[in-house]
Formats: C-alpha cells, structure tokens, sequence
C-alpha cells in the first residue's frame, strides 16, 4: 500500500507538471494581450511586453515561471490590480473561497446523504418520489436563481440574515452563499446515493446478509451503505473541488471577493499570471482530491485494494 | 425417532390435479431483449407520463414558434416587459396583461394585443422564444449527452477493464484533461471556433465526458469481479465481448441517469458560452440564455425567468422519470423478475 | 484491444475535425468586392437604425447619438452654446431612405443580399449586448444578413486593432472637454484609434487646420465641419448612442458631483459623517500616472490633489495652487503651490511639503517611455505643454505652444498630478499596491483596500479645506463597496447599507419615482465602427 501511494504522488506530480505546461500553453493562444486597450498605441503595448518579459520565446518563461513558483513568486498581475503579487491575491481570495465552497459541501453531503438514503429505504413510495423531485429541482434550477431568492426572501423580507458578504460577520454572512451553492450538490449526492443503495439492497450478498440474520439497522450501516459509498465518493471529489474553487455567480451576487470571479475576470482581461494561478490552484485541487479518493477507495474497498497490490 | 405405528392405506394419497385435467407444456415465444425493454418500461407509469411530456415539449419546440404571427427576434419598441396575456383565460383573471393592478397592455397602447407568454426587455415575444429555445437547448443537450455517453463510455469500460498500464495512462490523460477548468478550456475554444451549434457541441463533449467516464469506470470495477464474468471468461468469451455484451448492459442503466443528470449542466454552460462569444450567436436564444437574461428582471418582472425556468424544470423531471424507467428496464436483474 | 484504442482515437480527431473544421470567423476574400467602401452600403446603415428606440430600450438613461460628439462635451468658446445645440443632428432614421441606399448598393454591387458581421463586446456591459440585438434587427428589417459576433472585450480590441472585422459597436470617452478627443481618432493617419481606416483628406484638413489656429472660434467652426464631413457626409462612423447612468442617491447626502468630459468628483459630499458608496468596479492601479479607468481616477482625485480641480459645474477652481499668472500671449503660466499643501501617509503623518519639484517629476515620469502610460500625451497634446520648471520650492512655470483654452481645467486630470519622487523609488514594485505604499496630498487618505471587496477613505486632516467646504462639513469617512449584481445591490440600498445604488435598465421603471433617482448622462459614445477595407462575407 505504501509503495502504491508514493508512486502515485509522484505521477500526481508528473500529471500537474504537464498541466502546467499546457496552461502556459493556452495563455499563449489566447488572443488579444492584457494590454489591449482603446487608449493604448501598439508601441506602447510592445514596451509593455518587454516590461513584464512577455516578448521571450514560451520555453523561456515557462521554465522562469517554473523557478520561481518553487520560490512562492506567481508574477505579477498586468490587468486586474496591476503589479500586485499574484500569489497574494490568490492567497486572499482561495480563503474565502474554500469557506464558502466547504460549508456548502457540508451541507450537499449531509443533506444529500440524508435524501438519498430515505429515498432508497423507501424505494418506490412517496418519500422516494418526493426526493427525486427535490434533486431533479435542484439541478434544473440555476444556483443564481435560488441566490437571488434567498436574498429576496430570507435577507432582504425577513431579515435573518445579511444580504451580502460582510467582512465583519465572516460566518453569518456566508450562510446564504454556502446554501445557495449547495443545492446542486445535495441533488447530486442525493440522486447517487439513491441508486447505489438500491443497487445494493438488491445485491446477493445483502440478500446473505439478510437471511443470516442480522438485524436491520446494523446491516444497513456496515453493509449497505459501506458499499454504497465508493462510488458516491467517486463523484464527490470533483464536486468538491468545483466548489472550493469558487463560483463565480455566487460570489458576484453577495459580493464575495473570491477566487472565481478572479479567474473569470482574468480569463476576460487576459490576465496571464493571474490566470494561470487560479487555474493552477484548481489543478493541484484536483489532482489532490482525486488521489485523495483513489487511495480512500482502497481502504474503503478491500477488492481495489487487493487488485492494485496485485500489480 | 419413535417406531412408526401408521399403517398405511390405499386412499391415504390422492392426485394432487384432477384426473382429467391435462398437463400442457406452455410454450413461450422467444422474445427479444429489446421487447423485454420495452415490457418492463412500459410497466412503469412514471416513465410513460415522462416520455409522453417529452414527445409534447418536442413537438411544441417544433411548432411552438410558428403558432403567432411573432418571430422570435422581432422586437416591438414600446411594448417592453409585458405580462402574459392569453385570449380567453383573460377573462378568469389569469394571464391578463395585468401588473400589480394595472392592465400594461392597455398602458403600452396594445389593448388589442397578446403575448401569451409576455414579451421580454425589447419586446420580444416570450412563447415564440421559449419554444425556440427549447429546441436549440434540445438538440445541443442531446447531442452533447449522447456523444458524452458513447466517448466517455467507451473510455471508461476500456479503462477500467483493463486495468495496468492501460487504466494508468488513460486516466492520467482524462485527469490532465479535468485538472484544467473547463472555463479556461472552453474559453480558448470559443476564440477559436465560430459561433454556433457544432461547436458548441463540441466544446461540451470535450469536457462533458470524463464525468461520464468516471462513473462508468468505478462501474466496471465493481462489476468485473463479478461471477458472471468470471463465467464467462472460463468460457473462452473474448474481452470484446465481455466488455459489450456482459457488462455493458450491466453498467447501461446508471450510465443513463447520469447521462440524463448532466443536460441541465449543458444548457447552462451553454449560456455560460454564449456570454464568451461562443454560444448560439444573440439574438437566437436558447433555455440557458432565456434564464441567464431572465435573471436580470427577477425582482422587477419575474414571468421572463419563471417560463424558461419551469420548462426547464419540467423537462428534466421527465428526462429523469424517463431514465429512471429506461435503467429499471435495462436492468437484466429486473428483466427476470 | 489495439484496434479499440485505434477507433477511439479516430472518432475523437473526426469529431474534433468536424467542429473546428468551418473555421475563420472573419469575410472570405474570394470575393473581391469591398463593400464598405461603397457610400451606398454606409447610407443604408446610417439611415436604418432607429436610436431613439435602441436608447430607449436600454432604458438607463443613456439617449440617442445626434453626432459624433456627445451631448455636453463642450461648448461654443464665444456663446457658450453646447456642441450638439450649435450643430443639431448629423444623423437621421428613415426606413424608406435606407431601403432605397440598400438597393441601390446592392446593384452597384452586383448582389442578391448583402452579409455583414457585427462585432461587440460582451462584457462590456449589458447595454452593449442590448444595443447589439436592436441594431442588428434595424439592419435586417432594411435588408442585410446580420451575424452578431460576440467577444471579450480584450478579443475585441484586437480584432479591430487587425481590422479583421466588418462592423463593430465601439465607444469612445472623452479624455477632455473638447471635440478634439474625437476629431483626433478619425484622421487617416491615426493607425490606433482609426480602425475602420476612415479616409478623407477634406476631414484631415479641417482636423489639422481646427488644431494648428489659434483662433478659437475658427477652429469651433472647423470642427462643425469636421463633423459632417465624417457622419453626415461619408458616413464614416455611425453614432448610436451615448450611455447613460440610472442610479439612486440617498436624498440625504449631496455633492457628488458627475461630470461627462471628466472625472465625476466625490470630494465634497455632504450630508452624513459616514458614506456608503457603491461602485460596479474595483480600483485597477492606484499609480494615477498609470490608471485608465474611471474608478481608480475617481479614488485617485479623493486621495490626490493636482494644480486645480473642477466645481459641480465643471469649470476650474484652485486646488493645491493658492494662485496663478497668465503670461498675456498666453503661453507662459507661473503657479504659486500653496504652502500648507503636503505628503501625508496613511496614518496622517506629514511626511513632507508639496514642491514645485514634484510636478515637474510627476510630469518627467508620465510622459517617460517606460512607465508606458496610456495616458503620456496628456502634457504634450492636451495641455500643450512645452516645458516646465521649478522656479523655486514653490513656484511651478509652465510654458505651452500656444494659448490653451482647456488648459487649467485639464489640470484637474490625475495625469497631471504631482508625485513624490523619493517615496516612488523608496517603494519600488511596491509602490501604489496598498494603502501603506502611496502618500497623499488629497482631501481624503485612503486607509485601506480589500480587492474586490472595498476601499476605505478618511478625511485628511492636514488638508486645506475651502470655507465652502469645511462649512458645510464633507463627509469624515467613505467606504466604496465593489458590487456587481444590481439587484442584490438595490436590496442592501433599501436596507439602509448604501447610500447610492447603481441601477440597471431592467430596474429603472420600478424606481423612477424613488427619491433620489438620478439618471446621469455619460461621456461614452457609442458608434459603429465600419471597416471600410474589409472584405464583406
């Protein structure tokens, strides 16, 4: 198992490298440059790119970018807050972000579970049908639509809770966000975990477990839904990165200054610093959440486990 | 054990059927899986009533524009932001032109006029939009989940059975693929292809089918353990056939759900792209941009969001009862029952 | 398994070559018609487009275009009678008209149908976008094929920059109060600004005759000129409209001054000790010798201070100048810097004295090649400076070309503010990314800023206030908010959290009656911009 996690880590490492290299290569296709602007004369968009070393050839910045990543310098940004430190304004906006993302993914796997299990317990029957509905509604309605109208509604009419985001109450204020964002989640979680239990349920060996005897409750937690897990893991791990990593409507709507109104608006002011950062810090996210499940999954099921140690 | 001491008799047994009924071997004609699909699903009245609303929101999307004298960019200056208006129901005090208590129609100087569905911020009129939209939305949703079924499918069986090196590099690539945002991705795409239909599609499936390709893969190695796959390979079947025919039809029914669970996601990056140059080109609409433009008169005239926003709403309800049905039937496990 | 992986890979390149394959956005140079140049095309356009309807419809104050200058930009020298009332409408909405020019450039042509591609930006604002669609509708209910082609706005510039475009909806907004800022983009050996490639010699000439007299009324009148020649008579540009600005301000607070030629002032706000503002975007660069955009030049004017600024009327007054004298050709300006004037840092702490040697560094930095400024002629083009000295510590002389009408107003332009040339040095790359790493001589410090979320100003104690001012008591503390979502916006407004709300077309109905609704008129104006050597589709 160990041998296994260490080459893992180290294809992980390989994998970002390469993503790296690609992103840098994307910045490069993009066109128009982060200087365009109406105001602004083509010499001076050239002393501009001499200025930040945009006029070297790809290969040399990219392994510059490389070094001094390794130092924790990104660049600077050429659009947004011109000549800031990239990586303090990540740093910035990353904490809010995983705030906001984290509670929300609290609150879809909680709620998810919740509904998915109480449907597949009551397969076929109202309770079933009523949670279908909820997950159904929730991912045919856009997360802006449901912001809005808890702002409307719970912020704006009754008061509960501020509209927007308030430096001051950092918790109470993200509540809404983190509720609005989760609703596609829990409709997620809901409907796999749905499926996968009575997929389970119907399986032989909860069959043997059943006729063995073994009282229900019981069988439910270390049988059903042990199995029923994996695969809900398997879709949890990206969900969970998308909303760590910002989103970018939310944070427009109760003001939020986080990491994903940054890369929008970088990908739109062609900011490539800045940018390639936010993308890269999904990246790194990413790749680390996915191993993260793939040795999970290992623990969780004895036959990976035992097929991987195989080979 | 005691001594038996019953003796028995002559009439102590008698026939269990009467001796003239007759024992006829039944013969069943042999049915097709494809007709044993369609039994089970036609069983599930759910699913029927979603197919039948599909086929209603379908046809609609095709005739639904041409029903008014409206076309779905002509702009009427002046008659901005109507409520909807429908001949007939007016007179029940629904859908009748008016807006906290006054009658907008009459105030536009449109008294003799019907949007049945209202008319946006440039005086569009909503049915003729909506129904038009629903078809674009329609055929690039569809269009992007099939092709994600079919890429990320295929990747994922072949990735997940396998196994080894093949699984390794396969996912490393799906996992470069993923670990880039799809926004950088598909923003790169939309500078490069011209607006419309195709690539929109295209820049759907290149993101859309590694979701798909996961589950089908986490599928396959829950499966592939399995005895009846383990009877088959003794049986000499080839990995071909092991891939398509034994655990194929096994994975199919979750694929569906999935697949069906991943439309709304397409029609809302399809908005997403159209506001990066690279949706359907303005003033054409789809569901996703009636939505997102909707959403900016939620608080003042919220009839532009509520009518894309239900269409949608039902429409997925009814894919999902559709694809709830259409995995129940697939399901060999169930076939049997 | 080979031959599987081998299918794969071709069904992905197959489907990959399908989608990409109809590629090139742009016209197609087969044909060799270039259907811009002819005048017939561009009467059509000019004449389809009804932009009272399309002002309208964006219903946020904005209004149509009667030219190519904007309403209240500048005014006549001698009457004083605005641009817009002294030309009246260069531009006209007749169907018929348009149809009957379409027609006839059609034959000329030898076409059926004639395509075009329109060009906007859409994150330029929704009004753009709704511009767009109605334009678009204008021109096809004449008789052309519209293709909307929607952009970032950074892809837009540099497609218009490559003149790799048929038409597109662009803006202009005036660096200054004069029809120059205009005249100045069309003149065929404008390369940057003139991407339509719009030629005439006849609008050259009054361009370059308007600029090289010195008499005033003479060149407004050249200018007249100059402006028919471009839209009335070779429809080289097509003005659309000029944005407007709905917003709400609390009926309790006063003095935020907007100004279409300028900076909107908020230097004097009255009526509460602590503001609320909302502003749609952050602050870019507080380097005011760097800064582009509005939002960082209207922080820039709180935390700074320049030889004058501007009264709600838009006329001059003396700022950091206590006074003036004018030499009597006009040429020669010697300013008296005042002497309480300071450098203050962010917690209010005198640093040192504001000298004459600090305008004429800030001056030396703008118009250096290698800040780069997009704003480096302001000294040479707009002020007319020829040089500048520091007679003493605090006598500041200026010496220009010739006469300069607009000279001491364009002073107020952060552009020309003074710098403290050791603390820039001192702070290196840091300078001007933080609070703690600018100076302030302004009415305001800032004291903080949190990047996409707010910014912070307090009244500088050390600062001369004007008797009209400190009488009336400005405001001790303004916090801009950065929010962009209107609606939300408006809910915190009714709860009491902002002082001024921004309001978008959708919301302005609901809102007209509200006390304190105001609907600003801007300096942007919008117009097509028509490659003229492109190659139609």
């Amino acid at each position: 198992m160990k041998k296994y996690i260490v080459k893992r880590v180290l294809i992980s490492l390989a994998t970002l490298f390469v993503i790296l290299l690609v992103l840098f290569i994307l910045m490069d296709l993009m066109p128009g440059t982060p200087f365009n602007d109406e105001k602004l004369t083509e010499a001076q968009k050239a002393l501009l790119y001499a200025k930040y070393g945009l006029d070297k050839p790809l290969v040399t910045r990219f392994f510059l970018y490389c070094k001094n990543m390794l130092k924790g310098d990104l660049g600077v940004s050429y659009a947004i807050n011109k000549n800031f430190a990239v990586s303090g304004m990540v740093k910035d906006r990353l904490g809010i972000s995983i705030a906001v993302g984290g509670m929300a993914m609290f609150i879809g796997t909680v709620l998810g579970l919740v509904l998915g299990i109480l449907a597949a317990l009551n397969h076929n029957s109202w309770i079933d049908n009523l949670c279908s509905a909820i997950s159904v509604l929730g991912v045919s309605i856009p997360s802006y639509v449901c912001a809005l109208l808890l702002c409307y509604f719970v912020a704006y009419r009754l008061g509960w809770l501020p509209i927007l985001y308030n430096v001051e109450q950092p918790f109470i204020s993200l509540i809404l966000p983190a509720i609005a964002l989760s609703v596609s989640p829990t409709a997620n979680i809901a409907r796999f975990t749905r499926s996968e239990m009575i997929d389970v349920m119907n399986s032989d060996y909860i069959l043997l477990v059943e006729s063995k005897g073994v009282k229900n409750w019981k069988m439910i937690i270390s049988h059903v839904l042990r199995n029923t897990l994996i695969p809900v893991i398997t879709v949890m791990g990206p969900i969970l990165v998308n909303l760590l990593t910002g989103s970018s409507v939310i944070e427009k709507i109760f003001g939020i200054p986080g990491i994903g109104r940054l890369m929008i608006t970088a990908i739109q002011e062609n900011d490539y610093n800045v940018t390639i950062a936010c993308a890269f810090v999904y990246s790194v996210m990413y790749i680390v959440v996915m191993l993260f499940v793939d040795i999970l999954y290992g623990v969780i099921d004895p036959r990976i486990r035992i097929a991987k140690e195989e080979k | 054990m005691s001594n038996i001491d019953h003796e028995f008799h002559s009439d102590d047994f008698k026939f269990a059927h009467a001796a003239d009924e007759k024992l006829i071997d039944r013969n069943y004609s042999a049915t097709s899986y494809a007709k044993d699909v369609w039994n089970n699903f036609k069983k599930n009245k759910g699913a029927l009533v979603g197919i039948i609303i599909i086929v209603i929101i379908t046809i609609m999307a095709i005739i639904g524009p041409n029903m008014n004298e409206y076309t779905y960019k002509q702009i009427h200056g002046g008659q901005e932001c109507l409520v909807p208006r429908i001949p007939g129901i007016e007179k029940l005090g629904i859908f009748d032109g008016y807006h906290n208590g006054t009658n907008q129609y009459a105030e536009k100087d449109a008294a003799d006029v019907y949007y049945w569905f209202g008319s946006d911020t440039q005086g569009r009129d909503i049915w003729t939009r909506v129904w038009s939209g629903t078809r674009v939305s329609l055929i690039i949703a569809l269009a992007a989940v099939v092709i994600d079924i079919v890429i990320g499918m295929v990747y994922g069986l072949v990735s997940g059975f396998f196994g080894g090196m093949i699984d390794s590099v396969m996912q490393r690539f799906a996992e470069i693929l993923n670990g880039i945002p799809t926004l950088v991705i598909v923003t790169l795409l939309g500078m490069v292809l011209p607006a419309g239909i195709t690539s929109i599609i295209f820049a759907l499936m290149l993101t859309g089918w590694i979701g798909m390709e996961r589950i089908a893969r986490a599928q396959v190695l829950k499966v592939k353990e399995q005895e009846f796959v383990l009877a088959s390979r003794t049986l000499g079947a080839n990995k071909f056939r092991i891939i398509f025919l034994e655990i194929l039809p096994n994975i199919l029914g979750q694929v569906i759900v999935t697949s069906m669970f991943s439309i709304p996601n397409a029609i809302f990056l399809e908005a997403y792209l159209s506001f990066l140059g690279l949706g359907v080109p303005a003033p054409m609409a789809s569901l996703g941009s009636l939505v997102s433009d909707g959403y900016k008169s939620m608080t003042t005239f919220p009839h532009i969001l509520i009518i894309p926003v239900l269409v949608m709403a039902v429409l997925m309800l009814c894919f999902n009862l559709f694809a709830d049905g259409l995995r129940d039937a697939f399901d060999p496990k169930m076939l049997n029952k | 398994m080979k031959k599987l992986l081998a299918i794969l890979l071709a069904l992905l390149i197959l489907v990959g070559c399908s989608g990409g394959g109809n590629n090139g956005g742009g016209g197609t140079e087969e044909d060799d018609v270039v259907i811009f140049q002819n005048e017939n095309v561009r009467k059509a356009i000019g004449y389809a487009i009804d932009r009272v309807a399309v002002a309208k419809s964006l219903n946020d104050g904005s209004v149509a275009a009667e030219g190519i200058i904007p309403f209240k930009l500048a005014s006549n020298p001698v009457t004083g009678v605005d641009f817009r009332d002294d030309q009246g409408s260069v531009v006209a909405y007749d169907v018929e008209q348009a149809k009957q020019y379409y027609a006839k450039a059609c034959e000329e042509l030898g076409k059926d149908k004639l395509k075009l591609n329109l060009l906007y930006g859409t994150n330029e604002g929704d009004s753009v976008i709704k511009a767009a669609e109605q334009i678009a509708y204008f021109l096809e209910e004449v008789g052309f094929e519209v293709t909307l082609v929607s952009k970032q706005k950074k892809e837009r510039l540099q497609l218009m920059t490559d003149g790799d475009y048929d038409v597109a909806l662009t803006r202009w907004g005036p660096d200054y109060a004069d029809p120059q800022t205009y005249m100045d983009l069309y003149v065929s050996y404008n390369t940057s600004n003139n991407a339509g490639r719009y030629n005439s010699a006849t609008y050259d000439k009054q361009v370059e005759d308007a600029e090289a007299t010195t008499d005033m009324s003479e060149r407004w009148q050249l200018f007249l000129d100059a402006e028919k020649t471009l839209v009335q008579e070779d429809f080289g540009v097509i003005p659309v409209f000029q944005a407007g600005g709905a917003m709400i301000i609390r009926p309790t607070i006063s003095g935020i001054e907007f100004h279409s030629a300028a900076v909107d002032n908020y230097r004097h706000i009255v009526g509460k000790d602590e503001v609320n503002l909302i502003t749609n975007t952050d602050i870019v660069y507080l380097d005011y010798q760097y800064a582009t955009d509005g939002t960082s030049f209207i922080a820039e004017t709180l935390f700074t201070s320049g030889l004058t600024e501007l009264d709600a009327d838009g006329n001059y007054k003396l700022d950091l100048a206590e006074s003036f004298e004018m030499s009597e050709d006009g040429t020669v300006y010697t300013f008296k810097i005042r002497d309480d004037a300071n450098w203050v840092d962010v917690n209010g702490n005198v640093v040192r004295t504001v000298t004459a040697q600090d305008f004429v560094d800030g001056w030396d930095r703008l118009i250096s090649p290698e800040l780069a400024s997009d704003y480096s002629w302001w000294i040479t083009d707009v002020l007319l400076a020829k040089s500048w000295e520091a007679v003493d510590e605090k006598t500041f002389k200026v010496t220009l070309e010739k006469p300069n009408g607009i000279f001491l107003g364009c002073l107020a332009f952060p552009s020309a503010f003074p710098i403290n040339k050791e603390f820039i040095d001192a702070q290196g790359d840091q300078y001007a990314t933080s609070a703690e790493t600018i100076l302030s001589c302004g009415p305001y410090i800032l004291k903080s800023w949190t990047p996409g979320y707010s910014y912070e100003f307090e009244r500088n104690a050390d600062y001369y206030f004007d008797d009209e001012y400190t009488a009336a008591g400005t405001a001790k503390k303004i916090v801009f908010r950065v929010l962009e979502d209107t609606q939300t916006a408006l809910m915190e407004y009714e709860a009491g959290n902002l002082d001024t709300v921004i309001l978008s077309g959708e919301q302005v109905d609901a809102n007209k009656g509200v006390e304190g609704y105001v609907d600003r008129l801007q300096g942007y104006l919008f117009y097509l911009s028509i490659n003229i050597n492109h190659y139609g589709e």
